[in-house]
């Protein structure tokens, strides 16, 4: 794991699902990453990219407590903060709205999650 | 009203409303067919009986009245009298001797009004009436005599103008009006002197004021003009007429009459007319004979003057005074036509010792002879002219002609030298003096004087070689003289009579003239006519072209009508139905011969109570409207109200048409319904997919925790029953029931019950709805909760108690659920070496509620067992959630 490209990385983590938020956690923190958060919706996202100067990327999940994320990737965007979605829905929406986002559909293995931070960081 | 009309006489019938009303339409289908001119001998012969008839019932004999006259008169009577042929209402008129009364009252034309024809009254009043005063001195009585008076509105007219002449003049003369008239019942209106109210028309008012007073709605005569006119009963063909007459008013009687009678009656009117008298006829009628009677001096207006031709012989067989009815005959106006004795004794006498002589008028015809002067004429063979110079001796006829022309050219007087005359073989001197009679004169008088025998010498004295004699001298001198006067005499006649024809020629060749012109006008109108006629021809063409495409064009219409599935209806802008297609007749109760009645008298099968006054939009905005209306059976239309434009761009009432859209409404239904279940397939997978993300991560943390692969297994399972059981309850959820707390907590409890009889107590209210998404969290906690009790707490001994108390109470303004979970009778100390599982489940409980909804929690190990405390808000943030479906559908 010493060798993850997320090492060292800030990464925020907006998930209202505790188990699976604590899992990400426990993910990237592994793979050396420091995890800002995470948060389970929209207002404490939004009040964590504002107070939080260095974030390197971001995963959204696109439900947020029945909200929807979009504020906080409109947010996202307008800081060039990389980021990757992870979502239940096969959406049409999201990938027009969001054409340059990758989408990382739940469930995934960290690993997808990892090469999706990977690249979208890369992107940007 | 219906009085006055009745008094008037003219009514045919006088019946009740109801009477009339079935009169009516026999009356017109009764009307006779124009009549032919020529009259069948059938018809003719009736007619004769018909005359003859009435002449024995009124005394009067119409058969010199104009034949077409009589038959309309009696046509009208037979329509009356429901008669269809002359002969059925012969039996009619024998059968009701009133029906005689009533044809001779209709055959005597009582038509007439005051100053009838204004500009021939006019006339009549500025050329006539003013020389009738001329003459007249105080005793002389100007006389009118007024034919066919009628009910008295023309004598009535003409003693007007006499009252009004006459106070212009400073000597008042007698006036004196005669009327006569056949019709006694017009006579009589005519003496009562009472007109209705509308002959104020006739008259100005100045006139009207004088002459009338006011009575009710009637007018009548004032006292002085009553007085003035005489009315009697006098027929102008059987009883003789008036004399000395100053003016006859005979108006529109001569015109009813054949031509022989028309000249008897002018002559008759001759007669009575003093000299110079006057005669005003109707603007139709002349009295041009007998030939030089009576002379025109206005043609137009139908004015003549009596010439001084004798009268005697065309009305000798009439003279006589006229009879008047014993009524009518006041004692203060008796008719006098004695002349006096005196006079004819005088007459007579001068007439015996007078020389011969003849009068003669301008145009040389002889007036009047006296007794001996037949000596001097001796007409010439041939037909009998009375021109003198035609009449006389041959010998004096140059010298008559030269006189005469000397008399009425210069107005002089002369005496002619001897003429020699040869008498039955004796020749006599003759001496011819002419004389004017009058100072304009319209008569000359030629008398004869007869001188001495002529000797045979002295008519050849000519012939005599001796030398003549001075006297001989003397005489032929005169004589020389004389020819010579006669010759210029000749001259200025020849000149005059050359002036005369050229003036003739000059007429003749205006007249010429005027008829080149009237031809070339009637040429450029046949010209014209053609044009039109051509223009006209062109026109019905186009305008049976223009037929043709409008008939076409309604053909295409009715078929179409007929042939759509579109109910279509016209209606005007009072919604009246002007037209419709068959299925409307399916929607509303209308059928054939409905139109014109309002839509909104019929019942229909439709939800659109709203349509009369979505079509009265319509009308006042001129913009059209659509709605979707449903049929009483489930049908579905389309109801489209557009505003009715006539071809002029005209508002004419409003267009619905229904157009069934039941197979797009199903459709849409059927596209509505599988968007929904596309919906629920997409959150079911999210929910899936989530579900999958949560046992992943459950199976993670688990692990973690696990001492061995047994335990790893069994924890595992047991949660991952906890989330089937939750999802269980939350399928349930789209269906509209919500998840209560404490179907939850029996839920788990019931699952997970041990095989101890620890006692549980469970406090609170019922039916406690939880948030949709909080509820699998708080499943997991309180499963966590029950999974320790069984294992190290109050659930797995028969000491333990267990006592959940909830309530709902508000917290920072939101609904809470407030959780109270104590449990007792455990002895804690042993839980100080718990596995490490259970702290997993501790976290679940203290940390995923307060991270997921903002719950606040705690879990406190008291000595004798475990108390933990959850306060969950039972509603999420205000603001836009994301519904079922939401964002799929999005």
């Amino acid at each position: 794991m010493a060798s993850s490209p997320l090492r060292d990385r800030r990464i925020l983590v907006v998930e209202d699902e505790y188990l699976i938020a604590m899992s990400l956690q426990d993910a990237l923190e592994n793979a050396g990453s420091v995890v800002v958060g995470p948060v389970p919706s929209v207002d404490k996202a939004i009040q964590k990219i504002e107070s939080e100067p260095d974030i390197d990327a971001a995963v959204v999940d696109v439900n947020l407590g029945g909200l929807l994320a979009y504020p906080v990737a409109d947010m996202l965007i307008a800081r060039k903060i990389p980021f990757v979605f992870t979502s239940g829905y096969d959406d049409n929406v999201l990938r027009e709205r969001y054409s340059q986002v990758k989408n990382c559909p739940k469930p995934y293995l960290f690993q997808a999650m990892e090469e999706a931070l990977v690249e979208a960081m890369s992107l940007s | 009203m219906p009085r006055s009309a009745i008094a008037t006489g003219l009514a045919d019938f006088v019946l009740p409303l109801r009477e009339i009303a079935a009169r009516l339409p026999e009356l017109i289908q009764n009307r006779p067919h124009p009549l032919s001119d020529t009259l069948t001998e059938a018809d003719g012969d009736a007619m004769q009986r018909i005359l003859s008839h009435l002449r024995v019932r009124s005394g009067h004999d119409f058969s010199s009245y104009k034949k077409p006259t009589i038959r309309r008169r009696i046509a009208r009577r037979m329509q009356v009298q429901r008669a269809t042929t002359m002969a059925d209402y012969l039996a009619a008129l024998r059968e009701n001797p009133q029906e005689a009364q009533a044809l001779f009252a209709d055959l005597l034309i009582s038509v007439t009004t005051f100053f009838r024809d204004t500009s021939a009254f006019d006339k009549l009043a500025a050329l006539v009436i003013p020389r009738l005063f001329d003459e007249k001195g105080v005793s002389d009585t100007i006389r009118v005599w007024v034919p066919g008076c009628a009910t008295g509105e023309e004598a009535y007219s003409i003693a007007i103008l006499l009252l009004e002449e006459a106070s212009r003049h400073e000597i008042r003369c007698g006036l004196q009006v005669f009327a006569s008239d056949l019709d006694e019942n017009a006579l009589a209106l005519a003496r009562e002197g009472r007109y209705p109210i509308a002959i104020e028309a006739d008259m100005p008012e100045e006139r009207l004021r004088r002459f009338f007073t006011r009575e009710g709605d009637h007018y009548r005569v004032t006292r002085e003009l009553r007085d003035m006119v005489l009315f009697a009963r006098h027929s102008l063909l059987k009883d003789p007429p008036f004399s000395r007459v100053d003016l006859i008013s005979c108006r529109n009687v001569l015109i009813y009459l054949d031509r022989e009678v028309q000249q008897q009656v002018c002559a008759s009117f001759h007669f009575a007319l003093r000299p110079s008298g006057y005669l005003f006829l109707g603007s139709s009628e002349t009295a041009d004979s007998p030939a030089g009677a009576l002379r025109a001096i206005d043609r137009e207006s139908r004015i003549y003057q009596r010439t001084s031709i004798p009268s005697e012989v065309q009305v000798s067989r009439r003279i006589g005074a006229a009879t008047f009815g014993a009524e009518s005959l006041p004692p203060r106006a008796p008719v006098q036509f004695r002349a006096p004795i005196q006079a004819g004794v005088h007459r007579e006498a001068l007439e015996r010792l007078a020389p011969p002589s003849v009068i003669v008028d301008e145009s040389y015809r002889v007036v009047h002879l006296s007794e001996h002067a037949g000596r001097y004429l001796q007409p010439s063979g041939g037909t009998l002219a009375n021109d003198i110079t035609e009449l006389a001796r041959v010998e004096l006829r140059f010298d008559i002609r030269a006189a005469l022309h000397r008399v009425f050219a210069r107005n002089e007087s002369s005496l002619s030298g001897p003429i020699g005359v040869h008498f039955e073989g004796t020749a006599r001197r003759v001496y011819l003096q002419s004389r004017p009679l009058g100072s304009e004169p319209s008569a000359a008088i030629v008398f004869f004087f007869e001188g001495e025998p002529l000797s045979d010498a002295s008519l050849t004295s000519t012939t005599i070689e001796e030398p003549a004699s001075a006297e001989q001298i003397r005489q032929l001198l005169q004589e020389l003289q004389f020819s010579q006067s006669q010759l210029l005499g000749s001259r200025e006649e020849y000149e005059g009579a050359n002036e005369e024809l050229r003036a003739a020629n000059e007429e003749l060749q205006s007249v010429n003239e005027e008829h080149r012109s009237t031809a070339e006008e009637l040429e450029t109108s046949k010209e014209e006519l053609q044009s039109i006629n051509e223009e006209l021809q062109t026109v019905n063409s186009e305008l049976k072209t223009k037929l043709e495409s409008v008939s076409r064009a309604n053909g295409d219409i009715q078929n179409l009508m007929a042939a759509t599935d579109v109910g279509i209806l016209f209606l005007d802008a009072q919604l009246r139905i002007n037209r419709f297609t068959p299925p409307i007749s399916k929607l509303f109760n209308i059928v054939e011969g409905d139109e014109g009645r309002s839509i909104t008298d019929f019942t229909h099968r439709l939800d659109y109570d709203a349509l009369a006054g979505d079509a009265h939009i319509v009308v006042r905005d001129l913009k059209s409207r659509e709605r979707e209306v449903r049929g009483r059976d489930g049908s579905w239309y389309l109801a489209r109200l557009k505003p009715y434009r006539t071809v002029e761009d005209k508002l004419d009432g409003v267009v619905v048409t229904f157009v069934d859209i039941g197979e797009r409404r199903r459709t849409e239904d059927a596209l509505r319904e599988s968007e929904s279940r596309m919906v629920l397939v997409s959150e079911l997978q999210h929910r899936t997919r989530n579900l999958i993300g949560v046992v992943m991560a459950l199976a993670d943390r688990t692990a973690v925790g696990a001492p061995s692969l047994d335990a790893f297994r069994t924890s595992l399972r047991d949660r991952l029953m906890a989330l089937a059981r939750v999802q269980g309850l939350l399928s349930r959820a789209p269906s509209g029931d919500s998840v209560t707390f404490d179907e939850l907590l029996a839920s788990e409890l019931s699952a997970l019950s041990a095989e101890n009889d620890a006692e549980i107590t469970l406090d609170g209210p019922r039916g406690v709805v939880l948030r949709f998404i909080s509820v699998q969290a708080l499943a997991m906690a309180l499963h966590e909760l029950i999974t320790n009790a069984v294992k190290y707490g109050a659930l797995g001994r028969d000491s333990g108690r267990l006592h959940v108390h909830w309530r709902v109470q508000p917290e920072n303004g939101s609904p809470c659920i407030i959780v109270d979970w104590k449990e007792s009778g455990v002895e804690t100390a042993q839980l100080r070496d718990k596995p490490r599982g259970a702290g997993n489940g501790r976290r679940l409980i203290g940390d995923a509620l307060p991270y997921q909804f903002g719950a606040r929690t705690t879990f406190v190990i008291e000595p004798d067992g475990v108390h933990c405390t959850i306060a969950l808000p039972l509603s999420g943030p205000q603001t836009e959630e994301v519904k079922d479906g939401q964002l799929a559908a999005s």
